[in-house]
């Protein structure tokens, strides 16, 4: 079943991290508001490099803007982990999670949002 | 003054993209299609082209960061195979006329203060949409990707490749050596990438690309036939309002004219 983009705080912390000046800035809310922002395409967004196919360099692209974001988010809410330790105590990497979604293109702002949201609990879940 | 000689104009506002993807984010498989018209002016007429992408992970082993919220560092070695090209219904006019298909082994290096390495070994088949010049590529690349560098939300990254190239069937090749036996040879290849974040009221990225291949060592014959080395510089502006512009200059291996494309209309309609 699909994620559905929703007012809580993955979505509302997903849009203002994207969208905010003081952080990503990846496209102004009059192109976007938060009502339709959620089916919006990744390629689309500022940080998507338009000019090349190199899978390296996308691949760079997004680690470092996951890493980004994952640091604003932390800005906005108080988050923790959803699921502290994984199988045989390995930690999850959310990072990492983050990052697959920013590197496809085809992913959309809804799926960034589901990618924390699976990963993070966020004060309205507590 | 060399003319502009073609021009393209993506039609991804006209046509739907076809697109599948897995769902697993850890197993990223993505095959994209994109429909766009390739003009060109000193050949009488436009022909319709496709460009495709595709990738899939098979193989990935991580260590995962200590602290999952505030990660410092991060590593990972990975299994992939990835293609992209342009094919077009008329070849000669397609400004864009190489495929490749690439497997590659990866080792990844993430840290919040130095940026993104990766080291890979790298197996490439390289070809034109008739399949008439072709190539296989082994090579080895270091590739560097840093954020905010420069300006805020900027972007740079740097790929540098050194390759052994067995040029199975390439035509432009094979007449400049008066041979049909090929022998393999060894080529450097690079690419530069930079992404500026501007305040500019016009303008809200500008984006500069340069891809260089150079044949080591080359005989006279290929450097005479000027098929010794390519490159291709890309600038595109992305302009508000969802338009961009972008000019490229020059060619890459398998396409060897010294073209100008000029390529404008909208990147996307960034509200769905």
């Amino acid at each position: 079943m699909p994620y559905i983009w929703r007012n809580n705080n993955a979505c509302v912390a997903t849009y203002k991290v994207l969208e905010g000046d003081n952080f990503l800035n990846e496209f102004e809310d009059y192109q976007l508001p938060f009502e339709s922002a959620g089916k919006a395409q990744l390629k689309h967004l500022r940080y998507f490099v338009k000019t090349t196919n190199n899978a390296k360099m996308i691949k760079g692209a997004a680690m470092e803007i996951a890493a980004d974001f994952l640091m604003y988010v932390q800005k906005i809410y108080t988050v923790t982990l959803e699921n502290p330790v994984r199988l045989f105590g390995a930690h999850p990497n959310v990072l990492l999670k983050l990052a697959n979604v920013f590197a496809d293109g085809d992913k959309t702002i809804a799926d960034v949002a589901e990618a924390i949201d699976g990963e993070l609990r966020f004060p309205d879940e507590k | 003054m060399n003319k502009v000689k073609f021009v393209t104009v993506p039609l991804s506002v006209l046509f739907m993209s076809l697109t599948a993807h897995s769902q697993d984010l850890d197993q990223k498989k993505s095959l994209e299609i994109k429909p766009s018209i390739l003009e060109g002016k000193d050949k009488g007429g436009s022909t319709l082209g496709l460009e495709y992408q595709f990738s899939k992970n098979l193989l990935r082993y991580d260590v995962a960061p200590a602290n999952p919220l505030q990660p410092d560092s991060f590593k990972s070695v990975t299994f992939d195979v990835a293609g992209t090209g342009t094919v077009a219904l008329n070849s000669e006019r397609n400004p864009k006329n190489f495929l490749d298909f690439v497997g590659s082994i990866e080792s990844l290096y993430w840290s919040r203060n130095l940026g993104t390495f990766i080291g890979s070994l790298n197996g490439k088949f390289e070809t034109d949409q008739s399949f008439k010049n072709k190539q296989g590529v082994f090579s080895i690349n270091a590739t560097f990707a840093k954020r905010n560098i420069f300006v805020k939300n900027g972007f740079f990254s740097v790929d540098v490749g050194y390759g052994r190239v067995d040029p199975r069937n390439d035509e432009a090749r094979a007449a400049a050596l008066q041979s049909q036996k090929l022998s393999t040879f060894n080529r450097w290849e690079a690419e530069v990438l930079y992404l500026h974040r501007t305040q500019n009221p016009t303008f809200d990225t500008i984006e500069l690309n340069y891809r260089y291949f150079s044949e080591r060592n080359a005989p006279l014959e290929i450097r005479q036939a000027g098929i010794a080395a390519h490159k291709l510089a890309t600038i595109r502006l992305g302009i508000k309002k969802d338009f961009f512009v972008a000019y490229s200059r020059g060619s890459l291996p398998f396409n060897r004219k010294s073209d100008q494309i000029v390529q404008a209309g909208w990147s996307y309609k960034i509200q769905p």
